[in-house]
């Protein structure tokens, strides 16, 4: 069993708006392994992209972690030939502090959406040109090979000729053609399944124990996505990097993820590995979700099985538990009353719902 | 045949200069040749650029087509009020309108496919409203019907979209869609933006609808796995050109073209234990305003020989209702899923 | 059937009405202190100066008192006795002959102390130019014929100018209103024209609009007010001074509303009206021009202070207005020399004024372009 390298304890992230509270995260619990790739999948506003930054520290504004632990444990070379592990408390960094930006970037890196297929003004001056470069999106007054050095030069010490070399490197290694002219190019000149590429090389340069990847192929071609997931599989094996990979589609949590976890409405709902959680789901949610998605291959033109109602105001939680509005198994009395807690329901499998507490 | 379409193209003049001389074309639709049946539902699939909303708005003249010829059957224009097959291209723009009232659109954005200035009410009731029925108590309550059918309240009607979520206002674009009784409704990516559980509802309620109203679909989408499972028939298009047109499950079982092929074993599997050898396809895919020599997808294609990158492979039909456009179709043996 | 049970509609705001894009608006706007403060300014302006500036001037238009370039008399609250009321009064003015400077100046006299009345029966007028009336706000006892009251000082021929300054707000702020309606209407008109039929229609405005655009301002101004024939009346040439500064501007905004409705068209809303069959009006008028409106609204009330300001320095100038008529500008036009500056500063109080109808109108506008977005960035 790969030990630990980031344990998220009972996370609580809120967000404190005008109209109230939103429990963006509320009670999230997993651990990542090295060199395993652990899946989060949730429908939007599950909260899975916030437990991601939050791993990093950086949930925007107005958020703010409010309970719950995240501790990273660093493989430390002791003088001489040992080695020990170091535990560091995530939540305890400060978000602007330089503890935080060694693991960004250095150890932990982070992917993104495709940046650039929506024009956000996220590059305008100021904090967010700051922003972006700790989170290494790119920008786009910049030549991509001044990128890639630029994030190498902040974590490991080269110089600016090597690393203009293992730029170029890395863009071979991700499979963009002629990386020695690509080097040079602008963002806006490459295609959006190259950027997505040379984000990777940019996260990956710095060779980090963990890659978070936050819905990296979703506004990608099938085509390109599965060029990119290869990538990503290759360049885990050969680096034995963990993998966070957070997405909504299923398709491709199973094809990446060997342990997966279910979040809705920010709590973890099911965790499993991937084979079970695919074949014996146990809570409803998941059960449900995996029956709604039409199948390639599948002789169907049967409706889809549909999750009825729709997902609760954040500022109106139904009582007891949060899904049981919409829950097929519904048990009056107990699920609009009290909430479930974390159960066992196999050896390696774990499920939010009181159909499986002993109550 | 509800729907003939043969040789469509519409393409994209590229101006340059103070001028605007014209350099070169986007080619964004190149010769597409497809047909409806009534009663069933076609699939336009494939990846960005590849022509599919193009397609399906030049079909219905919301972008004037380059070339090509459409039939459409209708009986609004037949003196006995029998259905005969119009061409759409040669109607003037009085008897465009009145065609419209036979075919309608789904949107894929749900913020953007509402005006947001306009009520629920208004927004269902204006097809209604330019065809000259539009007043007193008949539209109203053909709008409330027509809300409850989408799985609405009548007291939506009075309320804005911004009001609604994404699955409910896709809802009321469809109810829109429905408001003249159509015999065909291009639906433009209608799940694409929305939730998995919300996709599932929203299919269900367009095949129940497809049932109820004896419709028939052009469903346009990206994801093929939603198009396998609502569609009767599918084209698989790529830059701009049909690759590969048959029945859902013969397009699936048996492919002839190394697209469809490549593009089925690319699809994400939710099935962990789905082992397959994945056909990665290199590069990007190709650019409507600068495509390939002879066969667009050679560059490519794991079976490419020398012809691809000289000739322009002939859409044609290869076994019964099975089309493609591929040179080397009768020899390869693909793999289906 | 639908299978599930019927969705409920997100309840986000407190009430349970229904909000269209306008009652947002309000909500938003009414948030905003400054904006409505300049709001409830300009209400204000346009009230006293505009409608009612009769009734609100101690003295009509014409009236000449014999006080010449008096200073402004100070308010005091005290009685004709001399001792402590509540009633506002004014000191007397004592004329003083200065005979090495060859001036005439006002110098306080404590002995007269006039007190203001309200609602006085002064001065005959019309109201609304038709009906007979005499009522003022406030005012000297009008049984007494040496009493005066002249808050903001006399100007050369001795009249008041506090009045002068409310009659010529009446102009300069009724100029840049309907200007600007005019302007707003032909640059809307021709923007959405331009804009939706792209082609030739565009190509004409477009160059119709940098061609005037391209011409500098005062040399343009000066030439058309040139042609004015000498023998129009006054209001003959207001009007004309109007449209002049209306051919000028609509270009501006037309050039806007055309940017916008380029964005616009594409949209997807816009496409299922025309897949339904909606006419080009339909189009322009029901689904275009209102996502312009908000934008528009907020050019249109912040090109209002430039129509005053340039009304106010062209009058200056003796380009504009000229007498009888009175505006702001014609009453600058009255200080044209370092020598009444030095002596008479109390000319230039119309200034302030202009800068506070200028300032009231940029702080709406800058309301309304806040709240005219209510969505927060849709």
């Amino acid at each position: 069993m790969p030990e630990p390298l980031v344990e998220v304890k009972d996370l609580k992230v809120e967000f404190d708006v005008r109209d109230g509270i939103v429990h963006a995260v509320d009670g999230a619990t997993f651990t990542i392994h090295r060199g395993q790739t652990l899946g989060i999948i949730g429908e939007s506003g599950c909260g899975k992209s916030i437990t991601a930054k939050a791993i990093l520290q950086m949930v925007p504004r107005p958020g703010k972690i409010t309970g719950g632990e995240i501790y990273y444990y660093r493989r430390v070379r002791v003088n001489g030939s040992g080695e020990t592990v170091e535990q560091v408390n995530v939540t305890e960094l400060h978000p602007d502090g330089p503890e935080i930006r060694r693991i960004r970037g250095g150890e932990i890196g982070m992917i993104f959406q495709e940046p650039m297929s929506s024009l956000t003004p996220v590059y305008t001056a100021g904090s967010h040109i700051g922003e972006a470069v700790t989170l290494h999106q790119l920008m786009p007054l910049r030549q991509v090979g001044d990128q890639v050095a630029e994030t190498l030069q902040a974590h490991r010490s080269v110089t600016k000729e090597e690393a203009r070399e293992i730029a170029i490197e890395m863009l071979r290694r991700v499979s963009i053609p002629k990386p020695e002219q690509r080097v040079d190019a602008y963002p806006h000149q490459l295609s959006g399944g190259q950027r997505q590429r040379v984000m990777i090389a940019i996260a990956l340069s710095c060779q980090p124990v963990m890659l978070i990847a936050d819905e990296p192929t979703t506004a990608l071609d099938v085509s390109i996505e599965a060029q990119i997931l290869d990538i990503m599989r290759e360049l885990q094996e050969t680096a034995d990097m963990a993998i966070m990979f957070i997405t909504h589609n299923l398709g491709v949590i199973a094809e990446m993820a060997e342990e997966i976890c279910v979040m809705y409405m920010g709590k973890v709902v099911e965790r499993a590995n991937a084979v079970e959680l695919f074949y014996e789901p146990r809570h409803p949610y998941t059960r449900d979700l995996l029956k709604s998605i039409p199948k390639v291959g599948w002789k169907s033109r049967e409706r889809l099985v549909s999750i009825k109602g729709m997902v609760p105001d954040p500022f109106h939680l139904p009582p007891g538990c949060v899904f049981h509005p919409r829950c097929p198994e519904f048990m009056p009395g107990k699920c609009d009353r009290l909430e479930p807690t974390w159960t066992q329901v196999g050896a390696h499998h774990w499920a939010r719902c009181l159909l499986y507490e002993g109550v | 045949m509800l729907l003939d379409v043969k040789g469509l193209k519409k393409y994209f003049p590229i101006q340059r200069g103070m001028l605007k001389r014209v350099v070169g074309n986007v080619k964004a639709v190149d010769d597409v040749s497809f047909y409806v049946r009534e009663g069933e539902t076609l699939g336009l699939v494939g990846e960005s650029g590849c022509g599919k909303t193009t397609a399906s708005r030049a079909v219905i003249r919301l972008y004037e087509p380059t070339a090509g010829e459409i039939h459409f059957k209708t009986a609004r224009f037949s003196a006995d009020g029998k259905a005969e097959m119009v061409d759409v291209l040669a109607l003037d723009k009085e008897q465009m309108k009145v065609l419209r009232q036979d075919i309608s659109m789904i949107f894929q954005d749900p913020i953007g496919s509402l005006n947001p200035r306009m009520s629920v009410f208004d927004i269902v009731a204006e097809p209604m409203v330019i065809h000259g029925r539009g007043a007193g108590r008949e539209t109203e309550e053909a709008v409330i019907r027509l809300l409850e059918r989408v799985g609405l309240r009548p007291e939506h009607m009075r309320r804005y979209p911004h009001e609604f979520s994404g699955g409910q206002r896709q809802r009321i674009g469809i109810a829109r869609a429905l408001a003249l009784s159509p015999r065909l409704v291009f639906c433009d990516e209608p799940v694409s933006a929305l939730d998995v559980s919300i996709q599932a509802q929203t299919l269900n309620l367009l095949q129940d609808l497809q049932a109820d109203f004896d419709l028939s679909y052009v469903f346009v989408a990206h994801d093929l796995s939603v198009v396998q499972h609502i569609s009767d028939r599918v084209a698989v298009m790529y830059v701009g050109k049909i690759a590969e047109m048959a029945s859902a499950e013969e397009l699936y079982t048996y492919p002839l073209h190394p697209y469809t092929e490549a593009l089925m074993s690319a699809v994400p599997k939710p099935d962990p234990l789905y082992k397959s050898e994945r056909i990665i396809m290199q590069g990007d895919v190709a650019d409507p305003s600068n495509p390939p020599s002879g066969c667009y997808f050679h560059p490519r294609c794991q079976y490419v020989k020398d012809v691809c990158s000289q000739q322009t492979p002939e859409f044609r039909e290869l076994k019964p209702d099975h089309f493609v456009a591929c040179h080397r179709a009768d020899e390869l043996q693909l793999k289906g899923v | 059937m639908v299978e599930q049970e019927i969705p409920e509609v997100k309840t986000a705001k407190k009430q349970q009405i229904s909000q269209n894009y306008w009652s947002l608006v309000w909500w938003k706007f009414r948030r905003n202190r400054l904006a409505v403060f300049g709001g409830i300014m300009i209400v204000i302006f346009y009230l006293v100066c505009g409608v009612f500036a009769e009734f609100f001037t101690p003295y009509i238009l014409q009236y000449q008192s014999n006080y010449l370039e008096a200073r402004p008399q100070s308010l005091v609250f005290k009685n004709k006795e001399g001792h402590f009321s509540l009633r506002p009064a004014v000191y007397g003015l004592e004329e003083q002959i200065d005979m090495v400077l060859r001036k005439r100046s006002y110098a306080v006299d404590r002995t007269k102390i006039y007190p203001l009345y309200f609602f006085v029966k002064g001065q005959p007028y019309r109201l609304f130019g038709f009906i007979p009336a005499n009522v003022h706000l406030f005012g000297t006892n009008p049984a007494d014929a040496e009493a005066h009251a002249f808050l903001l000082g006399t100007d050369r021929l001795g009249r008041d100018v506090l009045s002068r300054i409310i009659y010529g707000g009446r102009l300069s702020l009724l100029l840049g209103l309907i200007g600007q309606v005019l302007t707003f209407v032909v640059g809307t008109v021709m923007g959405v024209i331009s804009g939706y039929y792209g082609g030739t229609t565009d190509i004409v405005v477009q160059r119709m609009t940098e061609f005037v655009g391209a011409f500098p301002d005062i040399p343009l101004f000066m030439a058309l007010a040139a042609a004015i024939p000498v023998t129009w009346s006054p209001m003959l040439v207001y009007f004309m001074l109007t449209l002049i500064l209306v051919f000028i501007r609509w270009g501006g905004l037309a050039r806007q509303v055309r940017g916008l409705i380029l964005s616009l068209r594409e949209r997807e809303y816009v496409l299922a009206a025309r897949s339904a069959g909606a006419s080009d009006i339909r189009l322009m008028f029901r689904h275009l021009l209102p996502g312009t409106m908000s934008h528009v609204i907020v050019i249109a009330t912040l090109m209002i202070p430039g129509m005053i300001i340039s009304e106010t320095a062209l009058s200056w100038l003796g380009l504009g207005l000229r007498p009888p008529l009175t505006s702001w500008g014609v009453l600058l036009q009255e200080v044209s020399s370092v020598r009444s500056i030095r002596f008479a500063p109390w000319l230039l109080l119309p200034v302030p004024f202009v800068i506070l109808a200028v300032l009231s109108f940029n702080m709406l506008g800058d309301g309304l372009r806040d709240a005219l977005d209510p969505y927060g960035g849709r």
